[in-house]
């Protein structure tokens, strides 16, 4: 455009504006409108682009823009075609002329789902090559030359040949499986350059790993029981384990060549070991800030440390009270036993002694050691007998852990919590249809018709509502026996249960 | 007498063998035992009816392998060099083979190559 034109136009425009401003001002406004909803539209359009261009190769991409274009092509065909053949002119042709077009690209949406849902393309994928070979032979007829039937000939195919080859890509990622087996992919070439590596491991670099681990964990367990003061059977059963699997390292591995692999068993023995510093681990939460105690915690926890060992020292002094005033009874009913034995055997009694059948020397009943000084009478004292104290025998840790009760024999499996939740509701379901039960008939209710103990069954008509939960010790129901008709003992309860009524 | 060029004679031929195996071997899906290739012990020389059954469990299992070709010669030349190295003998299925059937193939090429140098000298 010239400048001189661009200025007419202005010049133009201008005068219209002054002659009719209200129109021109509601033009300004909808061209406004329109700007702002293109920028809106090609802004979520590139959004929408860009989710789906993540995560997915650019061939994908590229398929589809080649596509696309194939596709207008071909549809260029059909719009010469329609206005030549059909004698369509106008909107009228700007709205039917593309019906194959978007019939193909439909076809080709909807067996690429088919695709995803069935895994076959079925026939749809059968409809975009017909409606290809019918576009491309209608528009093909149209032309003036050979070259060009021949180029509206291939246009379409082309389109079709790339849709089906998007539906490709999506066969082989829902599949895994490819047609072609490509010696040359794109991972291979980074291999082979030197820019990448393979990170997975053949199955050789597993064995051998699993080999290593193999050692590090009889390792580990031979020393456990070492450690533990295990039978001496049992160290050299783990002994030869790992022994055992030192030779298989050896032989299978390169261990003893190999001073990689030796490090890495080294290492992996070493955290093996020192598993129980994994609970010494302080890993704060990263919403606690690490901040340093400040005077006063450090006072409060030092107040609280104290306290805490004085209440040990006065349990101790207790302890040790409770344990003289048993000494002296003891020493008391020894003493009050002494005659006794003496009447019995009919010995005399030296100080607190007896002295069997007169003798001086032989055995002693001696009533108190308590100071060594047990009569001067007494001859050759024995020395004093220390007690045998037997140490806790500290075993190796159970490996296996608790078994879950319903496994354990002769212990109930717990409820489900849906099934308490059920039992919970019947309890309370059957309270409000018989309002005149109390506590005892919801219970012998709930014993009756699950098995369970009346402490659970009591436990049940708590939680569903029907009793006071925390009972004092005097409401507590108590058993008296004798209570019902037929003679079984049954529960009365002191109080008045507010639930039940 | 000149012998053609060994399949495995530059590195990066080897690496991509591998990446075969990672990417299409049986033995690499994820999810299998690897004690199925490499058992623990495997049988003895005179245990003839347990080498067989070995050998078709072998068979068996590499079946239809895509990487199985490249896993032989993998095989074979990290297990030349083993042997010849370290004097450790092929253990385990590798390439739909026994390890026995493995040590006699590597002695066989060894007698082979050395034919040839004595042939050249």
């Amino acid at each position: 455009m010239t400048p001189s034109a661009l200025f007419g136009f202005a010049a133009t425009a201008f005068a219209y504006i002054t002659a009719n401003p209200i129109s021109s001002a509601v033009i300004a406004a909808i061209a406004l409108a329109v700007l702002v909803g293109a920028f809106l539209g090609g802004r979520a359009l590139f959004r929408i682009g860009r989710r789906w261009w993540t995560g997915r190769p650019t061939e994908d991409a590229m398929t589809i823009v080649a596509a696309s274009i194939a596709t207008g092509v071909s549809a260029q065909g059909m719009w010469r075609f329609s206005g030549d053949v059909l004698g369509f002119s106008g909107p009228l042709q700007l709205l039917l002329f593309a019906f194959i077009e978007v019939a193909m690209v439909t076809s080709a949406v909807r067996a690429r789902r088919n695709m995803r849902e069935n895994h076959k393309a079925g026939v749809d994928g059968l409809a975009v090559w017909a409606l290809t070979c019918l576009s491309a032979v209608l528009s093909s007829m149209d032309s003036a030359s050979f070259p060009e039937a021949v180029f509206r000939l291939a246009a379409p195919i082309v389109a079709a040949w790339l849709w089906e080859r998007g539906m490709a890509i999506e066969r082989q990622r829902l599949t895994g499986r490819t047609r072609i087996n490509w010696r040359m992919t794109p991972e291979r070439m980074l291999v082979r350059v030197g820019l990448a590596e393979s990170s997975d491991r053949t199955a050789t670099e597993v064995d051998t790993h699993r080999r290593l681990t193999r050692v590090a964990l009889t390792a580990k367990k031979a020393r456990a029981l070492r450690e533990a003061g295990a039978s001496g059977n049992k160290q050299a059963r783990a002994l030869a384990k790992l022994d055992k699997a030192m030779d298989r390292a050896v032989e299978h591995t390169g261990l003893v060549q190999d001073p990689a692999k030796q490090k890495r068993m080294l290492a992996q023995i070493a955290a093996l070991y020192n598993t129980a510093e994994l609970t010494k681990v302080e890993a704060p939460a990263f919403w606690q800030q690490p901040k340093e105690p400040s005077g006063f915690d450090q006072l409060a926890l030092e107040t609280s440390r104290m306290n805490e060992r004085l209440e040990v020292r006065g349990e101790i002094r207790e302890a040790r009270d409770e344990m003289n005033e048993a000494r002296t009874e003891i020493r008391e009913a020894m003493a009050n036993l002494v005659p006794l034995v003496a009447l019995a055997t009919g010995g005399r009694v030296v100080g607190r002694s007896v002295v069997r059948g007169g003798l001086g020397g032989g055995d002693t009943v001696r009533g108190d050691t308590g100071n060594g000084a047990s009569g001067g009478a007494a001859p050759a004292p024995k020395p004093p007998v220390t007690p045998r104290v037997t140490r806790p025998v500290s075993r190796a840790q159970k490996t296996v852990s608790r078994k879950q009760n319903g496994l354990r024999r002769g212990t109930p499996t717990q409820p489900s919590r849906e099934e308490l939740e059920r039992r919970i509701k019947w309890l309370h379901d059957l309270a409000k249809t018989n309002p005149d039960m109390d506590v005892t008939d919801l219970r012998d209710k709930a014993v009756e018709e699950y098995g369970v103990s009346t402490r659970t069954a009591y436990r049940y008509i708590e939680q569903a509502g029907l009793a006071p939960s925390d009972t004092d010790p005097g409401d507590t129901p108590r058993d008296t026996a004798g209570d019902a008709s037929d003679g079984t003992a049954r529960d009365t309860p002191d109080g008045p249960t507010p639930g039940a009524t | 007498m000149t012998r053609a060029k060994s399949p495995t004679s530059d590195l990066a031929r080897l690496r991509s063998l591998y990446d075969q195996i990672t990417e299409e071997g049986l033995c690499t899906r994820p999810g299998v035992d690897p004690d199925h290739w490499f058992p623990d012990a495997e049988p003895a020389g005179n245990a003839t009816t347990q080498r067989r059954f070995y050998e078709q469990a072998a068979t068996a299992r590499c079946a239809g392998c895509k990487a199985l070709a490249a896993c032989q010669v993998t095989a074979e030349v990290e297990e030349r060099a083993d042997l010849m190295l370290h004097d450790c003998a092929p253990h385990g299925i590798r390439g739909g083979l026994a390890p026995w059937a493995r040590f006699e193939r590597l002695l066989a090429s060894n007698i082979a190559v050395e034919t040839d140098k004595e042939e050249a000298a």
